[in-house]
């Protein structure tokens, strides 16, 4: 049990010492991308589109580590982004002028 | 073609205040485009002011000047029905001029 | 008096009462909300008189109108207007010209701009007018934003200078849906920096924003379409609301976009009575 632990921590310690394969790279940015996609066409974010950008070149560059940092922004971005649309759904009534 | 420039200018007393528009992209060179080309410099030079035959003011333009630009200044004398000649050249050699009354 | 007697009267009484407070709010009709939104900007600027507000940043800071003053001794959009009037009095390769496609041969009619289209259900903004009328007339349509599109609009809107907005909500369910689509838009916050349109033009109109002075809401398409120094060139509502947009940092929408259209639909709507003062000139 006790060797299983350590196994797990040093595992988990190395995480980010561990460089991003292709198919993480990938996954990350199709995760971003389809999060990005559920943004009201009103409301996407100027960064998050950026980073998604810069993610889906870092693939073509073959720069696994990018893509998966730049997805990684992106999907943070584009969650804070749908979270907001769907809190302005109701908060733009108190706003109103009347 | 329609002229590039519009002037204005009215006698008061002693003097003759005036003012002009003059249509030119100004570019000064060192601005690039959006397929990071520059854009070569296209901007005016000199612009002359002429009554009765006087150049009564000559401006020396440049890259610093910006697009349509806009001028006013005042000189002593001028009368109403007389003419005001103005008159532009550019770094690419092109011009333009237009003569107009004093009101 | 004895409670027994009174008591039936006493509790008639209050039962009307509780029932009267817990009425429901009146619903908002876009009468009541223009209402107010004129009386909120009145309050907030008393100096300004009505027909002002279309003059945005300058009817509320005085050194910039008096920059402003001196510019529109030679208005920068003149270039522009004189282009618009030639083409719009150009006549089409079929022998038609705009004056066919609108009312009063399109002389005068900016203030009544957007309406609501009942026969398509849908708003049209006088930029989208005049591409259906050169469609209509088996011409391209012109890309908006900017240019040639700028200039006509530039033409027309002199034509109706000082005629007061005049939009209309037509008694039809879409109508107000439309409108309510164009109010939402204005109040909700959007884009990384979390701002809304009312956020800098309601809540901070008056205030500079980095060296600018945000306008008040109310009258604030009456200019356009503007030459706006910033561009060095004119631009139309759509610019701006893209312009706008990117300052949120939101994507902004492709021009004319059926929000936008809403959007122009309720600002304009709550601007019923400010004078046409377009072309206009902006920092």
């Amino acid at each position: 049990m006790k060797t299983l632990l350590a196994v797990l921590m040093a595992w988990v310690l190395t995480g980010p010492a561990r460089a991003a394969t292709q198919a993480d790279a990938e996954a990350a940015v199709t995760a971003a991308a389809q999060i990005e996609s559920q943004a009201e066409p009103g409301n996407r974010w100027v960064p998050a589109e950026a980073a998604l950008k810069a993610a889906r070149s870092a693939l073509i560059g073959e720069d696994w580590d990018t893509a998966a940092a730049q997805a990684a922004t992106a999907r943070a971005l584009a969650l804070r982004s749908v979270e907001q649309s769907k809190e302005q759904q109701t908060a733009w009534h108190d706003a109103a002028i009347r | 073609m329609p002229s590039t420039i519009r002037v204005r200018a009215q006698a008061s007393g002693t003097s003759t205040d005036v003012q002009a528009l003059i249509q030119h992209p100004m570019d000064s060179g060192f601005v690039k485009d959006s397929d990071g080309k520059l854009i070569p410099a296209h901007h005016i030079e000199t612009v002359t002011f002429d009554y009765k035959g006087k150049i009564v003011l000559t401006a020396n333009w440049g890259p610093a000047v910006s697009k349509d630009p806009y001028i006013k200044f005042a000189f002593a004398g001028g009368a109403k029905g007389d003419d005001l000649t103005v008159t532009w050249v550019d770094n690419l050699g092109k011009t333009d001029t237009l003569t107009a009354k004093i009101t | 008096m004895s409670i027994r007697r009174t008591a039936p009267w006493l509790i008639a009484v209050a039962a009307v009462c509780l029932l009267g407070g817990a009425a429901p709010e009146p619903a908002a009709t876009p009468e009541a909300d223009q209402k107010a939104f004129q009386a909120y900007f009145k309050d907030r600027f008393p100096q300004v008189p009505f027909a002002d507000f279309a003059n945005g940043p300058y009817a509320v800071n005085a050194p910039m109108r008096k920059q402003w003053e001196d510019i529109m001794q030679f208005p920068p959009y003149d270039f522009a207007l004189d282009e618009g009037k030639t083409a719009f009095e150009t006549p089409f390769a079929n022998g038609k010209s705009y004056a066919d496609c609108f009312a009063n041969k399109g002389i005068g009619v900016r203030q009544t701009f957007p309406y609501f289209d009942t026969k398509t259900g849908e708003v049209v903004t006088l930029d989208l007018a005049i591409n259906q009328c050169r469609t209509a007339n088996g011409e391209k349509p012109l890309p908006y934003q900017t240019g040639m599109m700028a200039s006509i609009t530039a033409y027309m809107a002199e034509t109706s200078r000082d005629k007061p907005f005049d939009i209309k909500i037509p008694d039809d369910p879409r109508a107000t849906a439309a409108y309510e689509d164009g109010k939402k838009f204005f109040y909700a916050r959007r884009g990384q920096l979390n701002f809304s349109c009312a956020s800098c033009h309601a809540g901070a109109a008056g205030q500079r924003m980095r060296g600018d002075i945000l306008a008040p809401a109310l009258g604030i398409l009456a200019s356009f379409p503007i030459y706006r120094s910033d561009w060095g060139s004119m631009g139309t509502i759509d610019r701006r609301f893209t312009s706008c947009s990117l300052q949120m940092r939101a994507a902004p929408l492709p021009p004319q976009d059926v929000q936008y259209r809403d959007l122009e639909y309720f600002l304009s709507y709550m601007s019923n009575g400010v004078p046409i003062s377009g072309p206009g000139t902006r920092p």
